[in-house]
């Protein structure tokens, strides 16, 4: 499991869980091993941590959660609700914006390179 | 096997989070690290070993109560805000219910000395009257301090500030005293307030702080037996 460094995360969990949600409906389990899977295992949360994301959002409105039985046992499920949508697009375009512009810095943007 | 919690639950609890989101989370632990479990003996054979990736797969219990207690969503009042939640509310219950209470035995006096005029006032009056100001004085602030020690042993809050809350019901209790003199034929009625002394003072501290000192000791001592 790759380790994962808290002050690049800020926000990342809760924009990747909002992705993951759109569109279907995940429990908690199934969130953190869809993080690893589509990220590679780049990005990794430990994986309890991703509760309280998931109960920050919902506590939010943007994003609902209903419990089910599954195959004997009861399990919470978590779906994106139109506020999480607007707040999804929200932070992608921020998050966009950011990484392009990292981006550019990194490639050498129009100053000098390194010496 | 199943790992216990117990520890996690006790520094959320102390992280000031409500018991509400922790017994939640708890919960959803619990089914994620049996999903976990599940998982991992799927890929190996010993139990032990997989129980043990599991754990360390779901994060210490250390970054697990981080992660709960940096949000302040999940906390109480009585962490996020101590000095409004044990000084500031319980002395201003306790002004407001003395202040309605005397104003309730006042119009009750005006209501039947006006019934009946001149007359003598009932016997049942005065005693109701009496009552009524030892119940604001002497009963509200022991209630109240009761009532504040049962959240701060719930919340587990470190005891500076329900301690100091306890102190200041009494005194305010004590300090702002009302005394009703019912009116006569030919004197009106009057309410005064006059402080009591210290030893009426020290009696309902340690009839107000007993029970929470009580609670304290015995957490304490269970703590010690469970480790």
């Amino acid at each position: 499991m790759a380790t994962s460094n808290p002050s690049f995360m800020n926000g990342v969990p809760e924009l990747l869980v909002l992705r993951l949600l759109w569109g279907r409906e995940m429990y908690g389990y199934e969130i953190v091993q869809a993080i690893r899977e589509e990220t590679g295992d780049v990005v990794s949360l430990g994986e309890g941590v991703v509760y309280p994301v998931l109960h920050a959002l919902e506590r939010s409105g943007a994003i609902t959660s209903e419990r089910r039985p599954v195959g004997g046992r009861s399990r919470i499920y978590y779906a994106l609700s139109p506020k999480g949508a607007a707040r999804l697009t929200e932070l992608t375009e921020l998050w966009s914006k950011i990484t392009g512009a990292v981006q550019q810095v990194l490639v050498g943007g129009g100053r000098a390179g390194l010496v | 096997m199943q790992a216990s919690f117990d520890p996690l639950w006790r520094r959320l609890l102390h992280g000031g989070v409500r018991r509400r989101p922790a017994r939640r989370y708890l919960a959803e632990l619990r089914d994620h690290l049996d999903d976990l479990i599940a998982e991992e003996r799927r890929a190996m054979t010993d139990p032990r070993e997989a129980e043990t990736r599991a754990l360390s797969r779901l994060g210490s219990f250390d970054m697990l109560a981080d992660a709960m207690i940096e949000r302040r969503e999940f906390q109480t009042w009585a962490h996020k805000a101590p000095f409004a939640t044990y000084l500031i509310a319980p002395a201003l219950a306790l002004a407001v219910t003395t202040a309605l209470t005397v104003v309730g035995v006042v119009m009750t006096v005006k209501q039947v000395h006006g019934a009946g005029q001149a007359a003598a006032l009932p016997a049942w009056l005065s005693e109701f009257a009496a009552g009524m100001m030892f119940f604001s004085h002497a009963i509200l602030p022991v209630l109240l301090a009761w009532t504040l020690g049962v959240v701060a042993y719930r919340s587990r809050s470190a005891p500076l500030w329900p301690a100091l809350g306890i102190v200041a019901l009494v005194a305010l209790g004590e300090t702002v005293h009302p005394t009703l003199t019912l009116p006569t034929a030919t004197t009106h009625g009057e309410v005064s307030i006059s402080p009591d002394g210290i030893a009426g003072f020290a009696v309902l501290l340690a009839v107000a702080a007993l029970p929470y000192a009580a609670l304290l000791v015995w957490r304490s001592a269970r703590e010690r037996q469970t480790g």
